[in-house]
């Protein structure tokens, strides 16, 4: 028995799969006969998968302690001179591994829901189970036939394994990827919740309560893991910038920006009843988008777009996908009667599930047309699509849906929105925004992928491109935000509309006309002119907004700081006139901070969620002053010898020397700086090289910082010469970084607000803050300690050890090699700016050769695209199909206005709706005060304790 | 098989009534919680085969396996046993918790209390919906507050929503109207519970009413006491609802009985034999005095 251990693991999976499809067995069962008694055993048999993961995850780690190399997955991620920490961290170092660790996260939050839930939402319940255990059961069906952890070596046990790659062993490269999983799984729940509405049709506000929680949680954890990525890329990577818009990045960007989209649409269906189809659907997206995300990163489809379906894992998730989303589709259509108010006869059912699926299922033609391997001309090809398209649709919605349904007599009643100045508006608006910028990231993802089966042609989408249009979309976001915060639910007066705008708008006025005054003498101009990314029209459209991005950021910023403040500067005045401030005294002469966070906490639930989003509000705002400080970013390249001074802004710079320290993996080499800032001492610096015996060709760039409030000194060596001493500096100074950072923070503290635990009124105070911060604590604490657990994720292995130093000589070559790509075939996706391997090298010269010669930067990117492909450039070419990369965000935006009018004809208040003024507002006013408006008040004054 | 649906009325009884049926108005919803908790309180208490704890073994074990593992992993075993002493003890769990599940579904293992009082069907969207306009009227009622709104705004909107929330409360009445008596009884077990002694204050509705209308009651003269308590109850009642009027003599009776007792200092865990007046258990089926038939009230049966 002992011998077959990798035997055991593997029934271990076989076991849990069993135990999940029988724990969702009986819970469909439970819902569809409603037995409290069945309900009772799907929970514990929820316990039991649980636990049965724990068990496999265990094993695993029993496996790594005991250093069982018959494993493969085992002998691939450590060796016998690993300490037992890092042991257990090479449990989720690979794909295997991590699949495994995806899982046992799901798990606990599993086991978390099921607790929580208890005898709360008993409807929902069984199908909440059932839904959480097919993903167990798709992960299951995911390691035993593709990513079994347990599997063996063929080449039978070997002596030691082949242990970690050092350059993984870094401390963001630990936290960050864990942080980011316990995000992406988090977003199970909700789903799970929202599947549960669908198949009981119980779509009022109930769902969306209770998966509030569930939903902020994994939110913030996608807010700290991507905070952590940047600061990962920005520690250790070694190119002076944050965020790459890697598609690794941008895959755990997405769901994000689902998520707060969601956060926020489910609002107005609280409020108002609006939006069920659009929640519902952005519940489902966001989990979509997870499983989307963990497919680009884990099966190697982005890493290099041409190697697309190479693992045999890839296929799965497509697979799943493709059944989520039919189940989705076919669920939101069966239940559109409920979802959109219409009365609920079958026929409408009917009705909707056929159309549906008539218009999806004949597009699926046209799809295979598009993006397979006729030779028909691509115009063709897209004017077939559109024309099978369009008549699916006209025979889907007026041939069957509108006949079906035609004669049956309803008077709908339409949800409507009073005015266009109301919250639920300007939400919408920021829904929309959000969502598009969702789409513009997914659509410049995987363009490459679609180029490639459209026109066969290989493309590469590269920061540049991101970079020039997320500006504007991020400032609309942003402008909106702020925005949305000033107008009041229903209808906004103008007078009030005019109070609430006068104090931001007056701050933002006075901060533009400071920032153009004096900006330019504090080394922060108000206007920035970078380089275009397309040639014509478009391109200087875009690079003009560009250029003008300081000081809109700062505007944005400036105003929504405003609203914020200004939103605080009532809240506390309201409640000192109502006298509801109980606030002790003491905590203010504390310091301000103890009496804000003491009254914030303790709001009532809703106020309190509500102020707990305007922190959030506040920690982005925060963070976007840190992305405009990008504006200002100043890179030098310098060779010093050993006491040489090198001034640049307000810094200078004097290298003392080189010093070398050798320890038992690695030689290292440290280049000493000695920094000054305005004449003062600002501190010493060691930038270095690291040297690993296991990979001497390839030594690690060691970045030094130098971190103040108002930019950051960001020190690379390139080279040291040995004999002479003389070194090569890259320095880069990047204002306003650490406001990123602070901005997260503030952010997580908002998140806190709003998930403080909503209280029983009859708990008395003591026990109440009790439970609470044992609550958050407890929350918090589990939450970082996944975060901190230290990891190697792999999907970083090619940039890493792709970074290092690039020497880049003036701003030209900065701006040539920034829109050429690396080909050397290894390098994922790194341009020529920042790759630091051997062929970037060549390339580089050679460029610098034909500079030289005097080719402009159009000339030289022709030859350079002509000689490597297409996708040697990192942003398309304006030119054939790549156009439509160009048109991608335009479409995106009139896309938006079409579906706005749509919307607003559509929330028009229908003619014969509810008349304006209320109906007891007349005479019958003194009558209709009975004994229902005492109770009211009652209910109201004991609402939220 | 065929006790089973008679078991299950009689645990049905009291709890499906709190649970389902009474959920719908706020008092009676306040009462069923307290009852609730109380019942709760009573099974911590005496602890016998509850299963709350049975809730709280699985956690129990993982903890104290983790702790095992901290104090004993470190000190004297090799990681490696750690480890698979950690697979024994969440194995184990494993296996208890798929063996409680089995159970359960055979019917081995009784349904946790808080579990069976509820129910999976009972739908209450309206008390849903009323939560919810009851929220958005405290949120514009906040946003008024803080100056968002100016005051015509916030009176045509508000009106709106007070008017909609009373009409909701209104069909909401209208659908317990029939419950009302169930509630009844509950609320004179529960006043039962509580003793006399104890302000009324799950019966909030009635004391605010009662104290509003006649402050005197607030002071201890029994019979003014009395008098306003009965009155804010009948007054409750009937002003939630027209279709409550049809029971007014019985229910008055019942209520003026049940305060004067409690007035009175009678001890209400015992139910007074009609011929005699002898008081008796609860569940007695024959007065122990004189063996008149004692004539049973639903609802006040289930321990």
């Amino acid at each position: 028995m002992w011998s077959s251990f990798p035997l055991f693991g593997s029934a271990l999976i076989v076991l849990v799969m069993l135990c999940a499809a029988y724990t969702f067995s009986v819970a469909v069962v439970a819902g569809s006969t409603g037995r409290v008694r069945t309900l009772q055993a799907a929970r514990f048999g929820a316990y039991g998968t649980v636990a049965l993961i724990a068990v496999t995850v265990l094993c695993l780690a029993y496996a790594f302690v005991s250093h069982d190399f018959r494993l493969r997955y085992v002998s691939h991620y450590s060796d016998r001179g690993m300490s037992t920490v890092y042991l257990f961290t090479a449990l989720w170092g690979g794909q295997d591994g991590s699949i495994l660790w995806w899982l046992f996260l799901l798990s606990i939050y599993i086991g978390a829901c099921v607790w929580w839930l208890g005898n709360k939402y008993l409807e929902l319940q069984p199908y909440v189970l059932a839904t959480l255990m097919a993903i167990i059961i798709f992960f299951c069906t995911l390691m035993m036939f593709a990513a079994n952890p347990f599997s063996t070596s063929v080449g039978g046990a070997r002596v030691d394994g082949e242990g970690l790659n050092p350059l993984l062993q870094n401390f963001y490269m630990i936290i960050h990827p864990p942080s980011l999983y316990v995000g992406f799984v988090g977003c199970s729940v909700p789903f799970a919740f929202c599947v549960a509405a669908l198949i009981t049709g119980r779509l009022d506000v109930e769902w969306i309560r209770a998966s509030r929680k569930w939903m902020l949680f994994p939110w913030m954890f996608l807010g700290i893991g991507n905070t952590l990525g940047m600061l990962w890329a920005y520690e250790e990577l070694g190119w002076g910038g944050y965020w790459a818009w890697d598609p690794v990045e941008n895959a755990a960007f997405m769901p994000f920006l689902v998520a707060s989209a969601y956060l926020h649409s489910v609002m107005i269906q609280e409020r108002r009843g609006l939006l069920k189809v659009w929640n519902v659907a952005l519940a489902c997206m966001t989990f979509f988008m997870t499983i989307f995300g963990t497919f680009l990163t884990r099966s190697g489809a982005i890493a290099s777009v041409h190697s697309f379906a190479q693992s045999g894992i890839g296929t799965y998730f497509v697979w799943f996908l493709l059944i989520v989303a039919a189940f989705c589709f076919t669920l939101v259509l069966y239940r559109w009667p409920e979802l959109r108010d219409l009365p609920l006869n079958p026929r409408f059912r009917y009705g909707a599930v056929g159309a549906g699926w008539l218009i999806a299922g004949s597009t699926m033609p046209g799809l295979y047309l598009l993006l397979g391997k006729s030779q028909m001309p691509f115009t063709w090809k897209v004017v077939i699509f559109a024309l099978a398209v369009g008549a699916a649709v006209y025979v889907g919605l007026e041939l069957v849906f509108r006949r079906l349904t035609m004669d049956i007599a309803h008077d709908r009643k339409r949800p409507y929105i009073e005015s266009v100045l109301s919250r639920e508006f300007t939400f919408l608006l920021n829904n929309f925004a959000l969502l598009g910028f969702m789409v513009f990231v997914l659509v410049a993802t995987t363009f490459p992928m679609l180029s490639e089966a459209l026109w066969n042609e290989k493309v590469t989408v590269g920061p540049p491109y991101y970079n020039a249009w997320v500006q504007p979309i991020g400032l609309v976001i942003y402008m909106l935000m702020g925005i949305g915060t000033l107008f009041g639910w229903k209808k906004t007066s103008d007078a009030a509309l005019r109070k609430a705008f006068v104090a931001p708008v007056l701050a933002v006025v006075v901060a533009v006309a400071l920032h153009f005054a004096f900006g330019k003498q504090l080394g922060f101009p108000a206007i920035v002119w970078g380089d275009a990314i397309y040639s014509g029209g478009l391109g200087s459209g875009l690079r003009g907004f560009n250029a003008a991005t300081p000081v809109l950021g700062v505007a944005v910023g400036v105003f929504n700081l405003g609203v914020i403040t200004q939103e605080f500067v009532f809240l506390f005045r309201a409640r000192k006139n109502s006298g509801a401030d109980k606030t002790p005294m003491i905590l203010y002469y504390m310091g301000l901070l103890p009496g804000f966070v003491y009254t914030l906490l303790t709001l009532p639930a809703a106020s309190r969620r509500r102020y707990g989003g305007y922190i959030v509000h506040l920690g982005l705002v925060v963070m976007l002053l840190g992305f405009t400080g990008q504006s200002w970013n100043v890179s030098r390249e310098t060779a010093l010898s050993p006491g040489q001074t090198y001034e640049v802004e307000n810094y200078a710079i004097t290298y003392v020397g080189p010093r070398m320290e050798v320890d038992t993996s690695k030689r290292m080499v440290f280049a000493d700086v000695k920094v000054k800032k305005n004449g003062k001492d600002l501190g010493e610096a060691s930038p270095a090289k690291f040297i690993y015996k296991k990979m001497m060709e390839n030594p690690t760039t060691e970045v030094a910082m130098l971190h103040t409030v108002r930019d950051d000194l960001y020190l690379v060596v390139g080279n040291i010469n040995p004999q002479t001493k003389l070194a090569t500096f890259q320095i880069h100074i990047n204002p306003l970084v650490m406001w990123i950072w602070l901005g997260c923070l503030i952010l997580i503290a908002g998140s806190f607000v709003a998930m403080w635990p909503e209280l029983q009124p009859e708990e008395s105070r003591a026990w109440r803050f009790a439970r609470g911060t044992a609550a958050s604590v407890g929350a918090a604490s589990i939450g970082i300690l996944i975060a901190l657990m230290p990891t190697q994720a792999f999907a970083f292995q090619t940039s890493s050890l792709h970074s290092g130093t690039v020497k880049i000589e003036n701003d030209q070559e900065r701006d040539i090699f920034q829109s050429l790509r690396c080909m050397c075939g290894t390098c994922a996706r790194d341009a020529l700016s920042t790759c630091a391997c051997g062929t970037a090298e060549e390339m580089r010269e050679i460029i610098r050769g034909k500079i030289a010669r005097g080719l402009t930067k159009e000339q030289i990117l022709k030859e350079y695209a002509e000689e490597h492909g297409t996708e040697s450039l990192s942003v398309p070419p304006n030119s054939g199909a790549m156009r439509s990369i160009y048109a991608v965000p335009l479409v995106g935006i009139a896309m938006a206005g079409v579906g706005l009018v749509l919307m607003i004809r559509r929330w028009r208040k229908p003619p014969g709706g509810p008349p304006d003024a209320p109906p007891g507002a007349g005479g019958n006013e003194t009558q209709s005060k009975d004994a229902y408006d005492k109770r009211l008040d009652d209910e109201l004054r004991d609402l939220d304790g | 098989m065929t006790t089973e649906p008679q078991k299950k009325k009689k645990k049905r009884s009291v709890s499906t009534e709190i649970e389902g049926e009474t959920a719908a108005t706020r008092e009676h919803e306040e009462v069923a919680k307290e009852l609730r908790d109380e019942k709760r309180k009573e099974t911590e208490a005496s602890a016998a085969g509850s299963n709350p704890l049975a809730r709280f073994a699985p956690i129990g074990f993982a903890a104290i396996g983790a702790i095992m593992l901290v104090i004993f992993g470190r000190s004297f075993l090799d990681a490696s046993i750690g480890v698979l002493f950690a697979v024994a003890v969440v194995m184990l769990l494993a296996i208890f918790a798929l063996w409680n599940s089995i159970r359960m579904l055979t019917g081995e293992m009784p349904v946790p209390e808080e579990l069976a009082a509820a129910e999976l069907r009972g739908t209450v969207p309206r008390a849903e919906k009323k939560r919810s306009i009851l929220r958005a009227l405290k949120d514009l009622e906040n946003e008024h507050a803080l100056g968002k709104i100016d005051d015509e705004d916030f009176k045509v909107v508000a009106g709106r929503y007070r008017e909609e929330a009373k009409n909701l409360l209104r069909e909401l009445d209208t659908e317990v109207a029939e419950y009302l008596p169930k509630a009844e009884a509950l609320i004179q077990k529960h006043l039962k519970q509580k003793g006399l002694t104890q302000d009324p204050s799950p019966y909030r509705e009635a004391s605010r009413a009662a104290s509003a209308e006649t402050p005197a009651a607030a002071e201890s003269g029994t019979d003014v006491q009395k008098a306003a308590v009965v009155a804010a109850i009948l007054e409750n009642v009937r002003a939630t609802d027209a279709s409550v009027e049809a029971l007014p003599a019985e229910t008055a009776a019942k209520v003026e009985a049940v305060v004067e007792k409690l007035l009175a200092g009678d001890d209400l865990s015992r139910v007074v034999c009609e011929k005699c007046q002898t008081p008796n258990d609860t569940d007695a089926k024959f007065c122990k005095s004189c063996g008149q038939t004692m004539k049973k009230e639903e609802a006040t049966d289930a321990t």
